[in-house]
């Protein structure tokens, strides 16, 4: 099979012709690749009834080598609304702060410092949320990006039922299941701690 | 600037150099000792090598070869900014660039600190590519642009080589050409526009156009003795593009000019212009010395076009070798 590729200037068609996707740009009424990669062009419902109304959705993708570097990418940042997750590096009374590492189901290149600030953390009872009660350093947390934030954080929120923690160690270090909304129970010790729990899959 | 602290810190060679061999000339083949401009018409660039990807652990990587020059761009980010960083938010990335010779690079060997050529190279470099980039879909990060010189014609600059820091001349600066370091720059920095521009398309760094460097030289006839009351019409222009920094018998180099060039675009984003124009038409001329470093960086265009895609390339034929040696597994 004969794969044409681009390069970021070639232009791909008029622009009236397609819905411009991702790593393509419009300039002079083309459409215009921004990317080195395959052109993907993926037909619009509605065109299949021989409508010229929605025009196919045109796009430049990058091939990957290898499974590992398609869960990953290093181009890759956190936007508002995407579902991120992440580590909590410290807490104090106001926020928590946490190192993102995984944007969208895939892995980026270096870690983003976000921040879960304490009106974030749920949707309901906001005035009686104790940081120290719904997270602990380590615990592993899956947020959603609520805003880029000042320059250094972005702002995280787990107001949610799907999004708080998923993954956390009790205090003597053993791993914990999650008993309802805001209670983990250690494997092995039994002992139950206080989180904002994710509701489990 | 001029007289700066020598560097401690490092195991530093011999301050007076070391000397190359030098072999005698009829133990070479005649063809290698010709002078290489006579081999190749004036509106030819040399051959360029250029590949992406070799350095794994950054971004995207590329490597390029003109002649005697070779250099190395390593593409890192888009990264978060550092957290000391004074910025405030950043709506878009954060470009930053920076071009090194490697000790061992011109024939005066330099230091490892930044000097000022290297400085003004970084922000050249800046100017081409920054409006290449597609920066607002990278907001708060930085991306940093990292161009090591390997090799190249350049002879140093003056103010920063070692025998200048330690104050003491040890020899007399020959006078060679008038402008013929900021020549060997030029090329130099038409050749990191080049390999930059491939190191961000291996990156995946999405940019409006690749950009290419383009050099070009206009030379005229050299006079015995005082020729220069003889300019005007006489005189016969010659425009070489890409130059090697010897000019050719009998020509005296005027002036240079290096462009990043956006050839889809047909914009250009970084223009030097180096040297003595005429004075009588000067426009006409700067023109027509403009019009050869683009026809020079449309030549490079082509060559950037292939290396973009070709480690692309690379990857869509060993998925499809892969999914063809699954089915026959399959049915087998």
């Amino acid at each position: 099979m004969m794969t044409s590729l681009v390069v970021p200037g070639q232009p791909l068609g008029v622009a009236t012709a397609y819905v411009p996707g991702t790593g393509v740009h419009i300039f002079n009424n083309q459409i215009i690749a921004s990317l080195v990669g395959k052109v993907v062009t993926i037909p619009n419902a509605s065109n299949t009834a021989t409508t010229s109304s929605a025009p196919p959705t045109i796009s430049v993708v990058k091939p990957v080598l290898t499974p590992e570097e398609e869960s990953s990418s290093s181009t890759l940042l956190p936007d508002v609304s995407s579902t991120v997750l992440c580590r909590i590096t410290r807490i104090n009374a106001r926020q928590a702060t946490a190192a993102i590492f995984v944007v969208n189901d895939r892995i980026v290149g270096d870690e983003f410092q976000g921040v879960i600030r304490v009106q974030d953390v749920r949707l309901t009872e906001i005035d009686k949320v104790k940081i120290f009660t719904s997270f602990r350093p380590g615990d592993i947390v899956r947020a959603r990006v609520i805003s880029l934030g000042d320059q250094s954080n972005y702002y995280l929120s787990t107001a949610s039922n799907e999004l708080g923690v998923i993954m956390a160690s009790s205090e003597s270090g053993d791993s914990m299941y999650p008993i309802n909304w805001r209670e983990m129970k250690s494997v092995r010790t039994g002992a139950v701690e206080e989180r904002k729990v994710a509701k489990p899959f | 600037m001029a007289a700066k602290a020598p560097d401690r810190r490092r195991n530093n060679p011999p301050s007076h150099g070391t000397n190359p061999p030098v072999f005698l000339s009829t133990s070479l083949p005649s063809s290698t000792i010709k002078p290489e401009q006579a081999s190749r018409p004036p509106n030819e660039i040399r051959k360029i090598f250029l590949r992406t990807g070799l350095v794994s652990s950054v971004t995207g990587s590329s490597f390029l070869e003109i002649a005697p020059l070779k250099l190395s761009v390593s593409v890192l980010g888009p990264r978060p900014l550092p957290r000391t960083s004074t910025t405030p938010f950043a709506a878009q990335a954060i470009l930053t660039t920076e071009v090194k010779f490697a000790p061992f690079a011109s024939t005066v060997r330099r230091g490892y600190l930044r000097d000022s050529s290297e400085r003004d190279l970084g922000s050249r470099l800046y100017q081409s590519l920054v409006g290449a980039i597609r920066r607002e879909l990278y907001p708060k990060s930085r991306i940093e642009v990292v161009v090591t010189i390997l090799d190249s014609e350049d002879e140093g600059d003056e103010v920063n080589t070692v025998y200048m820091e330690e104050g003491k001349a040890a020899f007399e600066p020959t006078f060679r050409d008038a402008g013929r370091a900021e020549r060997a720059l030029g090329v130099v920095l038409a050749g990191c526009i080049t390999a930059a521009s491939a190191a961000l398309a291996d990156a995946g760094i999405e940019m409006y156009d690749l950009v290419s460097g383009g050099v070009s030289t206009v030379l005229v006839d050299q006079f015995d003795g005082k020729g220069k009351g003889k300019e005007g019409d006489s005189e016969k222009r010659l425009y070489v593009r890409d130059p090697a920094i010897a000019p050719p018998e009998g020509k005296k180099p005027l002036a240079t000019c290096v462009l990043g060039y956006m050839a889809a675009r047909d914009e250009i984003s970084e223009l030097w212009i180096l040297g003595k124009l005429g004075t009588k038409n000067g426009t006409a001329e700067m023109e027509e010395l403009v019009d050869e470093a683009i026809a020079a960086a449309r030549s490079s265009r082509g060559v950037l076009n292939e290396a973009a895609k070709e480690r692309v390339q690379f990857i869509v034929d060993k998925a499809q070798s892969t999914t063809q040696t699954d089915d026959t597994e399959m049915t087998g």
